[in-house]
């Protein structure tokens, strides 16, 4: 078991950095999503000038 | 207690940068008028307690328009302590009018006399004190875009906040309105606030009727106050509205008369007339336009911009990151699904994007400069000539001019738009001009197949423009767009220096959704999009293939790719890449990026979309930019036409309809550029000389809905 890990160290650890980055952009999309921030060109609707007609309160 | 600051004022007289100044906030600047559609709040800069709110530019409290709707609303219900009026210096005359009407709501009101820096240099002088002693309010000069004159505006706002106001109001009417006004006081006192007394008399007897609605005052009452305001129109020869607004207009002509010094009186021009007499000349405003962005597209896409995005994707991704990394990976036993999962999926796909992000920054600097300058608004004015006699206004090239950055604003910029057939067809047809997500789909196939030519962008720009004019022709002649355009009016903006701040503020805005979109969305695109490249069944048995032409892709992208073929580009790796455009118009590139081995070519040393120019041919290649420019937008801008259409017919009315029409100009562009370049006559000329035949008929066919206008209006004038 130990020597699969220690032959294979390389690839579990840069492959956990992969999954960690994956699922952080994951989380950001549904956060996104949840926020009602889209994934415009125009950094989502918070920043556009008639962003309070959409999102009251 | 935290206390409320309005900023009020009319459109482009500089609110947002006041804002911007007094907040620390970061609101897009936009030097056309309607900016800002809804209010936008920030804190004081140094005041925690001081909430400061831009309202829409307006030029009067009259709900003709949604901007003034909102900022009425907000003025009279929500009560803010102290308003800011910005009044343009270069404009007194007109904008004061707006002053007259807010200082009758009795709310303490500063008045900041903004582009001072413009009307000194003009050699004109506005004397403050004696504009404050007319209109009773504290008067303070402001250059909001040189950051002078708003903290002094600001604090004296903060001062006068929620005090009484004890002032005298400016003898803006003449004894008889005065009169019957005090008579509709009087009937109304005790159901209105004491404040607002006076704003609701002259509202009631100008029979604003969403007062009327708001107040339901008794019939008796109403036939009362009705015969108040008739003795008065009897008495001066008018309607009650156009007796306030002349009267308005003539105490302010004497004011202005009395406290303002121009150094050119009469019709000397200013250097905007000047470069307005050429740029927006009859004949010559057109070709520059295009002259212009041309200009703009050829510096970007072909010239520094070639230059840059050629050593970002050659010597960046292809020899420092990939070259490096895939030795690293090598020397340290990573097991090769993971390194290809590294650099063909999120290298390939992320980097092909991001190879594009200094191109899309010079394109976005210089549109920012062209917008900050004043030029767009000239535009929109332009536009307004050739789009009236196709049956849209001017009024629509604004969200166009918003969709040239991104889809989704631009979509919702058109609820200015009053008339509902005009706004559903700006909706409509408004994403047809190229957003910046699809400019990297343009600079791929410009620098792939056409030589790095700025002519591609142009045209991509123009034919987007043409296809608003042929859809604006083709559905007036519908009777669920028929009618006649709405007027549009648009104030021009002088034409200044950029603002470096906002010019770097708009291109930095624009350009790190780029990449941010690049780190999340396109990131996970492109991993989902090595697996499903990357595994398929062979033999009966799922696996890692090692030709992605037998992988679980290709095979779903073979099933749809025929719907394709008469379009030129019937093979799967671009039928799957027109689908993954709709998660985001950018992952066109970069599916390419991943299907067509990104990081391989780049080890190779060859020209880094050299693999992808085997698959396409120059005249398959524009087809399918075409199609990809002019179809659905991505899943974010669907969104905003779903919610702007608020109705889920018109949503897929709008989605088949933008669909249809990119897949005939595509058909019609392949298949008649493959006849005259010598290919030979079939089925799908066949088709093409059908479709071309039906849009001819549809352009060109009588319009029986105009003839009706036309019929009623006689019988009206009749």
């Amino acid at each position: 078991m130990f020597e699969l890990i220690a032959q294979n160290l390389a690839t579990i650890m840069i492959g956990a950095v992969v999954f960690a980055i994956l699922a952080a952009v994951v989380i950001q999309l549904i956060k996104d999503h949840k926020n009602h921030r889209s994934s415009c060109s125009c950094c989502g609707c918070k920043n556009c000038a008639s962003s309070g007609v959409c999102h009251r309160g | 207690m935290s206390i409320k600051i309005a900023l009020a004022g009319n459109p482009n007289s500089g609110k947002t940068t006041l804002f911007n100044d007094l907040t620390g906030s970061s609101q897009h600047v936009g030097n056309w008028p309607g900016v800002t559609v809804e209010k936008k709040e920030g804190t004081l800069k140094g005041h925690k307690d001081v909430m400061i709110q831009d309202l829409p530019g307006i030029y009067s409290l009259s709900p003709y328009t949604l901007e003034e709707v909102v900022s009425r609303q907000y003025l009279v219900s929500e009560k803010p302590d102290a308003i800011i009026d910005i009044v343009d210096g270069t404009n007194i005359e007109r904008n004061l009018y707006l002053t007259t009407q807010l200082i009758e709501l009795g709310i303490p009101t500063v008045i900041a006399v903004n582009m001072i820096d413009v009307v000194r240099r003009n050699g004109d002088v506005i004397n403050l004190k004696q504009l404050a002693d007319a209109l009773g309010c504290e008067v303070v000069e402001t250059s909001a875009l040189k950051g002078t004159g708003s903290k002094e505006a600001a604090e004296k706002a903060v001062a006068l906040a929620g005090k009484p106001e004890a002032r005298e109001l400016p003898p803006v009417f003449n004894g008889s309105v005065e009169h019957a006004i005090a008579h509709i006081e009087e009937s109304i006192e005790g159901k209105v606030a004491a404040r607002y007394l006076r704003w609701y008399a002259i509202k009631l007897f100008e029979r604003d009727e969403k007062v009327i609605e708001e107040l339901k005052l008794s019939d008796t009452l109403m036939e009362h106050l009705e015969e108040h305001i008739t003795a008065c129109e009897n008495e001066l020869g008018d309607d009650a509205e156009s007796i306030i607004t002349n009267q308005r207009y003539a105490y302010i002509a004497k004011l202005v008369q009395a406290a303002v010094k121009k150094k050119h009186v009469g019709q000397k021009m200013s250097a905007s007339d000047r470069i307005d007499r050429i740029v927006t000349n009859r004949i010559l405003a057109l070709p520059i336009f295009a002259f212009v962005m041309f200009c703009i597209y050829y510096i970007s896409i072909s010239t520094i911009g070639d230059v840059v995005t050629g050593w970002t994707n050659d010597t960046l991704f292809g020899e420092m990151i990939l070259g490096n990394l895939s030795t690293w990976f090598e020397s340290i036993h990573v097991a090769p699904w993971l390194s290809g999962l590294i650099t063909d999926g999120i290298i390939g796909g992320v980097g092909a994007v991001i190879g594009f992000v200094p191109q899309m920054l010079i394109l976005f600097f210089m549109l920012s400069i062209l917008e900050d300058v004043g030029y767009m608004a000239r535009v929109a004015f332009i536009m307004d000539r050739i789009f009236r006699r196709f049956g849209l206004s001017g009024k629509s090239f604004i969200p166009m001019l918003i969709s040239s950055g991104c889809g989704v604003p631009g979509v919702m910029a058109c609820r200015t738009i009053e008339n509902e057939r005009d706004r559903r067809m700006t909706i409509m047809t408004t994403t047809f001009v190229p957003c910046g997500a699809k400019m990297p789909i343009i600079a791929l196939f410009a620098g792939a197949l056409f030589g790095g030519s700025g002519l591609i962008a142009t045209s991509a720009y123009f034919i987007g423009i043409g296809s608003v004019i042929i859809s604006g022709i083709l559905l007036k002649k519908t009777k669920a767009f028929a009618g006649e355009a709405a007027p549009f009016v648009m104030e021009l903006p002088a034409y200044h220096v950029p603002s470096a701040r906002n010019v770097f503020h708009s291109t930095w805005e624009r350009g790190w959704s780029f990449i941010r979109r690049a780190g999340t969305i396109i990131l996970a695109s492109s991993v989902v999009l090595w697996f499903l490249q990357g595994f398929g069944i062979v033999d009966g048995v799922f696996g890692m293939v090692d030709d992605n032409n037998t992988s679980l892709l290709a095979a779903m992208g073979t099933v749809i790719s025929p719907v394709f073929a008469p379009l030129g580009f019937g093979g799967w790796k671009a039928t799957v890449a027109t689908f993954t455009g709709l998660i985001a118009k950018e992952n066109v590139v970069g599916t390419f990026g991943v299907l067509c081995g990104f990081s391989e070519v780049a080890e190779d040393g060859m020209e880094i979309w050299s693999n992808l120019a085997a698959d396409f041919t120059p005249l398959t290649a524009y087809s399918f930019m075409l199609f990809n420019l002019l179809c659905a937008p991505c899943f974010a801008a669907i969104g905003a036409i779903k919610r702007e259409m608020n109705n889920a017919k018109w949503t897929w009315a709008a989605i088949g309809y933008l669909c249809g029409y990119a897949y005939v100009i595509a058909l019609l562009v392949y298949q008649f550029g493959r006849l005259f370049s010598g290919g030979s006559f079939g089925i799908g000329t066949v088709f093409a000389i059908l479709v071309l035949a039906g849009l001819l008929y549809l352009l060109l066919r009588k319009n029986k809905y105009d003839e009706r206008i036309h019929e009623r209006k006689v019988a009206a004038n009749v």
